[in-house]
């Protein structure tokens, strides 16, 4: 231990309860901020003991004026360390409390921190307390971005016996978020390992196995900043760190002794478990992520290195590690043939593709193969236990992704320059698991995207698009310079992506055969391809390192902001041409804002960044409101504007749909507008379009003489008196409403006050029965007159032209003729979930595909997979916004207790109820009667009973239906306002005589 | 959820009992509501112990109630900051600011008017060592805390509702503004105090739930056919509900009574209700009672539907009577005293369904009520004053150290 020389002011007698360790090393900045935070703690029996690493800036003397407090002490290392090992060691030595903390000179801590620690302390009598860091991100512009550390570790307050109580916890490295007990430090002689790199590791993993009790507390300790630097502009060149790499993995080796006598003591192997588990699911991906970007030797070394370690590894951890995509890399560095000095092995393609898969998550890297109903990362090594163990990857779902909707791997080929600023760019996408049959038809397009804000974007067509083997290859030329022209300045780094759209060969039937859509994906590679070098001398020499392909650029701010573009790959692994400044002028003008700091041009970026933030104020919704409610709803109203919604802008569906197309059809004098909440995609082109929440939307509302939408508009708004709000509801309630539901009995008077207020505002309430009046308007206490003439949705199920409508539709969503089409629209279940549909699709389809198509409309909110075998028989239209056209293309439905039974009682066709789980479903909410005894269709509750009732589906219109007469009692009964005429009477009440001209 | 209940909380053996000058401040301290109540026993059980207490109210009451009506001086120090005023101006918002210049000056004025209740605040704590400890239970009242010299004093922050209830209000952003710095902030139940810290972003939560108003002694009889239910009769305390659930619950019981004490606004419809629902011969509302434990001893089930809680003390008390208990589960505090199985039985807020076959299940099981009223009592003892004071004094020194 290097000796020490102290300048100590006398301390206070009594002793600290928290002793507070905080390492500097040339930190002179931001050390007064870190000690600050201590000396400001709501605990206050604490002492600090700063340790200098030998630093040779002005921080010596900012600490020694920090000295000057009592409750302050300083000590100077005789000698640079180089860690933070040495300085926090003798911290220890020298600390006198009863707990101890450790805090580096650039961070703070929580000023609650101290006395939540000792109170945990206290309570539970543990060795070591540990609570939430944040990782403070704070950027060049002075924004900052908290992000916590492991926070699912910390979500209630707990009390561990010992460390095998949560392996897990072994995840969470730091020391600095952690409270440890001097008596414990100094019984276990534990100590920083000095002369490593990641000494905390080794530190925390020989506190966990030694603690006799471990508390975790939900409260945030320690803020760790982090500032970032400039965007990252390539991968980084590791070449210099294979040092730590050697020490990561000396200290992990260290860990494991520790941990063999930890077990020989009698503790829990399940603690090295998941210790590896750890090590395979986060140090390696560390490396492994840019591993193929490095060069040959380092890639050698890495792999040797990772080997000889993951040989002393427990097989199971392979098992119980749920980073898949890892488990996949340390397999085949383990047993695989990776790479060599001399070169890439077998199994090089492979790591590439787990190493591109770390970079972006969602991207489909590898070429899988299928084997035994699993999905393989790679064919070779399967007939190995571990192997096949290891390599299986069927839990990613890729297998079930779409073709429109996978990220499929493009990798760039071959890039070369053709003179005259044209290139050639060549590459190829992966056909995973053979999704685009040999016969497909294909094109594709390249994309021209700027990476930042896409002001513009340009697209090429590609000329040459194939087949070849398990890839699509394709080649385009494109005229870099003439076809894509950028800003200038704020676009300068450019990505390409390619659009492949598939259609299967001219199908059995009619037209082309099934489109298989669009499939896109940025251009990825690990290294510029041969030939991509120089300006048209294209010589072709396959040096690595020879300078990329450059050609000239036009950039619409002319030549003064950028003249050359520069192919390269980004920090992402993807391919990118770079706008850079070649003549004197531009590279004037373009440096200063590649410069990290410093300079008028980059402050000035600073304080518009700042300025944005802050006047994000003014869409507070308080304001909003309140100059709603004092100035827009004083403006004079627009005779004829009706403001439309549907499901709080979620679609253009439902009632107010069919009302707006028929007043569009009647010539309807006034301005129509439409709401939407996310994307305006799917809304009329011919109305106007508001954003929810915008200042539009509010001065539409105010200034609207009707107000048409089918759940609510915003409750903060009133109604003016000279509006008139025509309420249409959304279906007719199985569930209990209003005043029968538990959830309303129980709200507090200001939130029943709230809703009454908001639902009184309803002029008109469209209803298709009495059960509608009783159950919706009455429940509910509305003053709104009730319009007994139906829903304008179900105009078109009463028509007569019903069933010719039914087979335009049918051709319009590409069904085939002779199959029965059956509607399965079950109710909500829960938000957010993949939606389970309770009985096997993929069998549905072995013994009904040939006859019958399953159409699924799930809530909106739910996600559906439909296998890939199911595929031919199974289609999910939960996207579909309008169901009423889905149930004109329907010959039959299946549904539980969703609201659709009201409307598709009138279409009159069978109907037939799949419901497993009857008891939860009732628990919750109740419902007005009882469905399974009035089902107007079989009733069934097992997958086998549904298979059943879906062979015995008679057609319509077929007398021996048992069910008819019941399903004729059922429309009766609950639409006995429908005649078919609902959309004309709304239009007759509220807006005869508005046409235009009149 | 965490099973760590009151009774597993380590008292540390140090500390003891060091007399301390303790100061609760309050909005107002003259008027008869849940804060003020507990607020005037908080102090008096203080003063037992030996502290020196100062209960310190904001404003004046328009009525103020006589709390000791026999002309006894209570044994604690009052002091009312502004005893001529009965409330704050509101602080106009951005918009109004600009539309109503009236009331923005009006404002302005108002806030020199608080500087001068700071420094009467300030004067008081100057009288104090820095031992002392303010407990501040409302949070208007915090904003003269924050201002005021605190000469060292540690501050206390105090929450009376569920982390729900204030979310759901404008207490919520006040909370999180003027306690995030104070030593501890108290919230009634452990659930509630998670909650703050988790979601709420409060570093220095801790829980404290209210006293026993009187011992742990038990008294009801197991076989008496009667159900009881005791409060304000408030549209909060869900007594629509429970009739509502009586009337389904009492159907083939007919030996069966429900007794309701309290009184209210809600008296008249509530009996109006009752006449409707066919059970005015099975319920009688016996009017407000100052005999809380003789009321409920009088019972074998208490029944609470309440729509809010904060820590029920109505649960308390029936466990301190050795009562089972069917409840609404609508706080932490009911799910922290009311153990489904054990001591009692929970139904979801509103739904009178439930509630109802709950109720009726406890009505047919003469053991199950003996059972659980036992296993109730003996939950109920953590909540002693006794045992509520020690927790104050770990809270006390731990602000200190």
């Amino acid at each position: 231990m290097p000796a020490i020389s102290t300048t100590a002011t006398a301390t206070a007698a009594a002793t600290p309860e928290v002793s507070v360790v905080v390492i500097v090393y040339n930190d002179a900045l931001r050390l007064p901020a870190a000690v600050d935070s201590v000396l400001r703690q709501t605990l206050r029996n604490l002492e600090v003991i700063i340790v200098d690493d030998h630093s040779t800036d002005s921080t010596p003397k900012v600490a020694e004026k920090l000295a000057l407090d009592p409750r302050v002490s300083y000590v100077r290392l005789e000698q640079n360390s180089g860690g933070c090992s040495a300085p926090r060691n003798a911290g220890i030595e020298r600390a006198r409390g009863t707990y101890v903390m450790f805090l580096d000179s650039d961070d703070t801590l929580n000023q609650h921190a101290c006395m939540n620690m000792v109170a945990t302390g206290d309570e539970s009598g543990a060795d070591l307390i540990a609570g939430v860091c944040i990782r403070r991100h704070i950027n060049r512009s002075g924004i900052t971005n908290d992000v916590p550390w492991w926070p699912e570790f910390f979500n209630e307050p707990r009390v561990l016996e010992s460390i095998s109580d949560l392996p897990d916890l072994l995840r969470d490295t730091l020391s600095t978020n952690k409270c440890y007990r001097r008596q414990f430090l100094l019984d276990h002689a534990l100590r920083f390992p000095e002369g490593y790199h990641y000494e905390d590791l080794l530190f925390s993993a020989r506190a966990y196995l030694a603690a006799k009790r471990i508390a975790l507390i939900p409260d945030t300790v320690y803020y760790w900043n982090v500032v970032v630097r400039a965007a990252q502009k390539s991968i980084s060149n590791r070449r210099s760190e294979i040092g730590n790499l050697r020490d990561r993995i000396a200290i992990h080796r260290m860990i494991d002794e520790d941990l063999a006598e930890y077990e020989r003591g009698g503790g829990d192997p399940a603690v090295k478990l998941h210790k590896d588990a750890k090590f395979i699911g986060h140090d390696l991906t560390l490396y492994l992520r840019d591993l193929p970007y490095q060069d040959q030797d380092y890639i050698a070394e890495c792999t040797t290195l990772f080997r000889d370690y993951l040989a002393t590894v427990r097989p199971e951890a392979f098992g119980i590690c749920d980073h898949k995509v890892a488990v996949v890399g340390a397999y085949l560095l383990l047993a695989g043939e990776v790479a060599t000095a001399e070169g890439p092995g077998p199994d090089w393609d492979s790591v590439v593709a787990v190493a591109e898969n770390l970079i972006e998550r969602s991207r489909i890297t590898a070429d899988l193969v299928e084997q035994d109903a699993r999905v393989f990362w790679t064919g070779r090594h399967l007939d190995s236990e571990l192997g096949r163990e290891a390599l299986d990857v069927t839990e990613l779902g890729w297998q079930l992704a779409e073709f429109d909707r996978a990220n499929l791997t493009a990798r760039l080929t071959g890039l070369e320059s053709l003179g005259g600023g044209r290139v050639r760019i060549s590459g190829e996408t992966l056909n995973v698991l053979g999704r685009v049959p040999a016969d497909a038809v294909l094109s594709a397009k390249l994309d021209f995207r700027p990476r930042s804000r896409a002001v513009r974007k340009y697209q090429v067509k590609v000329t040459e698009v194939r087949h070849e083997g398990d890839r699509l290859v394709w080649s385009a030329d494109v005229n870099l310079t003439k076809t894509v022209k950028p800003l200038g300045l704020i676009d300068q780094v450019w990505e390409v992506t390619c659009r492949i759209t598939a259609q299967e060969a001219g199908g059995q039937t009619t037209g082309g055969g099934r489109k298989l859509g669009t499939a896109s994906a940025k251009i990825t590679a690990t290294r510029l391809p041969r030939g991509a070098n120089g300006d048209g001398d294209g010589s072709g020499d396959g040096k690595q390192d020879a300078k990329p392909l450059t050609v000239t650029a036009k950039p619409l701010l002319t030549r003064a902001t950028g003249d050359r573009w520069v192919a390269g790959i980004d920090h992402r692994g993807r391919f990118v041409f770079t706008l850079t400044a070649h003549n004197p002028l531009a590279r004037a003008i373009t440096a200063p804002l590649e410069r990290a700091e410093g300079g008028a041009s980059v402050r000035l970026l600073r304080l518009l960044q700042r300025t944005n933030q802050k006047l994000q104020v003014l869409s507070d919704p308080r304001i909003k409101r309140d100059v709603y409610q004092k100035v827009l709803v004083r403006l004079p109203i627009k005779r004829g504007s009706v403001v439309f919604e549907s499901h709080l802008g979620q679609s253009f569906s439902d009632n107010p749909k069919y009302i707006y197309q028929a007043l569009h059809e009647h010539g309807h004098k006034g301005r129509l507008f439409w709401s939407y909440a996310d994307s305006s995609a799917g809304f009329p082109a011919d109305a106007t379009l508001v954003r929810r929440d915008s200042w539009s939307y509010l001065r539409a509302l105010a200034r609207a003489e009707f107000w048409v939408d089918n759940q609510g508009f915003p409750c903060t708004l009133t109604k003016r008196p000279g509006t008139t709000y025509v309420q249409t509801w959304h279906g007719t309630a199985l569930k209990t409403m209003g005043a029968d539901n538990p959830q309303i009995r129980a709200m507090l008077e200001d939130e029943r006050r709230r809703l009454a207020r908001s639902v009184n505002r309803f002029d008109y309430f469209l209803v298709r029965s009495e059960y509608d009046v009783r159950t919706l308007i009455e429940s509910f206490g509305m003053r709104a007159e009730p319009l007994r003439i139906g829903y304008p949705r179900n105009d078109s199920l009463l028509a007569v032209d019903r069933d010719e409508r039914g087979r335009q539709l049918r051709a319009r969503f590409g069904f085939p003729d002779n199959r029965k089409v059956v509607l399965y629209a079950p109710t909500f279940r829960s938000a957010d979930s993949v939606f389970e549909p309770g009985f096997d699709l993929e069998r549905f389809a072995r013994e009904f595909g040939d006859t019958h198509l399953l159409l699924i409309r799930a809530h909106y909110l739910n996600t559906v997979t439909v296998p890939a075998r199911a595929r031919h028989a199974v289609l999910d239209l939960s996207a579909h916004p309008d169901v009423t056209e889905l149930i004109l293309a329907s010959d039959a439905l299946v549904t539980d207790y969703s609201s659709v039974i009201f409307d598709y009682a009138l279409f009159d066709r069978p109907m037939v109820f799949f419901a497993p789980d009857t008891e939860r479903y009732s628990q919750d909410r109740g419902t007005y009667f009882d469905l399974a005894e009035r089902a107007p269709g079989q009733w069934t509750a097992t997958e086998d009973d549904l298979f059943a009732a879906l062979r015995a589906l008679p057609d319509p219109d077929d007398p021996a239906d048992p069910y008819r007469e019941r399903r004729r009692e059922f429309a009766t009964e609950f639409g006995q306002y429908e005649t078919g005429a609902a959309g004309e009477h709304l239009l007759g009440k509220f807006f005869a005589g508005s046409q235009k001209g009149q | 959820m965490t099973d760590a209940t009151v009774a597993e909380v380590v008292v540390p053996v140090s500390g003891g009992s060091q007399p301390r000058d303790v100061y609760i401040v309050c909005n107002t301290i003259d008027e008869v509501g849940g804060v003020q109540r507990w607020a005037r026993r908080m102090a008096e059980l203080f003063t037992d112990r030996g502290h020196r207490v100062h209960l310190v109210g904001v404003f004046a009451v328009a009525k103020p109630h006589d709390f000791f009506p026999g002309g006894e001086q209570p044994a604690y120090a009052t002091a009312v900051l502004h005893p001529d005023r009965f409330g704050a101006p509101g602080k106009p918002y951005l918009v109004r600011r600009l539309t109503h210049p009236a009331v923005f000056l009006k404002y302005k004025r108002w806030l020199k008017i608080r500087r001068v209740g700071v420094n009467r605040l300030s004067a008081l704590f100057a009288q104090s060592p820095a031992s002392g400890v303010v407990v501040c239970a409302q949070i208007q009242a915090m904003e003269w805390v924050a201002q005021a010299d605190k000469h060292g004093m540690p501050v206390i922050g105090i929450s009376h509702e569920s982390y729900a209830a204030s979310r759901a209000s404008t207490r919520y952003g006040r909370v999180r503004r003027y306690y995030a710095g104070v030593a501890r902030f108290l919230s009634l139940t452990e659930e509630d105090a998670t909650a703050w810290t988790r979601d709420g972003g409060m570093f220095n939560t801790g829980s404290m739930p209210n006293p026993l108003p009187f011992p742990a002694k038990g008294g009801s009889d197991p076989a008496a056919k009667v159900a009881v239910a005791v409060g304000r009769l408030s549209y909060e305390k869900g007594y629509d509900l429970l009739l509502d659930a009586w009337s389904k619950a009492a159907a083939g019981r007919p030996d069966w009574t429900l007794k309701i004490y309290g009184d209210g606004p809600e008296r008249e419809r509530l009996t109006e209700q009752a006449a409707a629902l066919g059970v005015a011969g099975s319920v009688q509302f016996m009017g407000a009672t100052n005999e809380v434990a003789e009321a409920m001893n009088g019972g074998s089930i208490l029944v609470s539907a309440s729509r809010a809680e904060g820590f029920p003390m109505t649960l308390l008390e029936a466990m301190a009577c050795a009562l089972p208990c069917v409840a609404a589960d609508c706080a932490p505090g009911v799910r922290e005293l009311v153990r489904p199985d054990l001591t009692g039985y929970l139904a979801p807020p509103g739904n009178t369904d439930i509630l109802a076959e709950r109720l009726g299940r406890l009505m047919d099981d003469q053991a199950a009520r003996e059972r659980m009223g036992l296993a109730a009592l003996s939950r109920v003892e953590a909540y002693g004053p006794e045992e509520i004071l020690a927790r104050w004094e770990t809270v006390f020194a731990l602000v200190h150290r």
